[in-house]
């Protein structure tokens, strides 16, 4: 007669926590998703998202930045950003 | 456009500007101008925002760039208080630099003078779509390899800057004027 015997397992593997992102970092990549269309439609304007959606445009920053301030987004929450192509990579720089 | 720098001079000599105790060199046809750090809320100059010098460098195609030192000391600001601006890396020397949330007041000179200003225009704000770029003095500024970085002995106005404002600049070299209209 066999012995009833416990399962041996392991315990379920507990996947590393993914860094939470903030509510602009969110921002920036929607904001990088609809920059070949923004570059079509809103070009040389400036574009506010927060917590990864549009929120408006206008023709300077600071407005968009006080009006989302004032709607209680804190400003981890939002970018605002100027529609032109934005590519990153090397900048030219030497110190003078 | 109102006009923000009307014919601010550049120099064929050496000269330094002192401000804050301090002062700083400029080498020949270098353009010099005075600029202060702003956070983006600002609807004006902070009262207690200093003004240091800031060198225009075409060449430059970042937006700003100054060491964590000259944001400490000339600006009066230290870098960790200022938010990362998310986006696209930026390579400074083939290292990511973290750009930091902030725009720039630029200040009216008196015509013809470099470094006294229009007591009647009011500062510009210069909005910096990706911030500025703080790094140098072999700080780690949130990415360890930006230690090895030189950073600028006066901090760097680069076009990118102005890229993203409504601004003209002229430049008149016979004259060694510089003019900034902006609306």
């Amino acid at each position: 007669m066999s012995a009833i015997r416990t399962p041996n397992t392991l315990p379920a593997p507990v996947a590393p926590s993914a860094p939470t992102e903030t509510g602009a970092e969110v921002s920036a990549r929607a904001f990088a998703r609809d920059l070949p269309d923004l570059l079509q439609s809103h070009a040389g304007q400036w574009v506010a998202y927060a917590n990864g959606e549009r929120r408006g445009c206008a023709a300077r920053q600071a407005p968009l930045y006080l009006a989302l301030l004032a709607q209680g987004f804190a400003e981890d929450e939002f970018v605002v950003r100027f529609v032109a192509p934005d590519e990153g990579g090397p900048v030219a720089y030497s110190p003078r | 456009m109102p006009p923000v720098l009307r014919a601010l001079p550049y120099f064929d000599h050496r000269t330094t500007i002192a401000f804050g105790g301090r002062t700083v060199d400029v080498v020949p046809f270098q353009i010099a101008l005075w600029v202060s750090v702003a956070r983006p809320a600002e609807s004006a100059p902070a009262p207690n925002a200093r003004r240091f010098p800031a060198v225009l460098d075409t060449g430059f195609s970042g937006t700003f760039a100054i060491t964590p030192a000259q944001l400490r000391e000339w600006a009066g600001i230290e870098w960790s208080s200022l938010l990362i601006e998310p986006g696209p890396e930026l390579l400074y020397q083939n290292v990511p630099v973290p750009h930091r949330r902030a725009n720039l007041w630029v200040y009216p000179n008196q015509y013809g003078w470099r470094d006294v200003f229009d007591p009647i225009m009011p500062p510009y704000r210069l909005e910096l779509n990706r911030g500025i770029a703080v790094f140098g003095n072999g700080e780690c500024v949130g990415v360890t390899a930006t230690r090895t970085l030189t950073g600028p002995r006066v901090p760097l106005l680069g076009l990118r800057a102005l890229s993203d404002n409504p601004v003209a600049l002229q430049l008149d070299p016979p004259n060694r004027h510089v003019w900034l209209d902006g609306a």
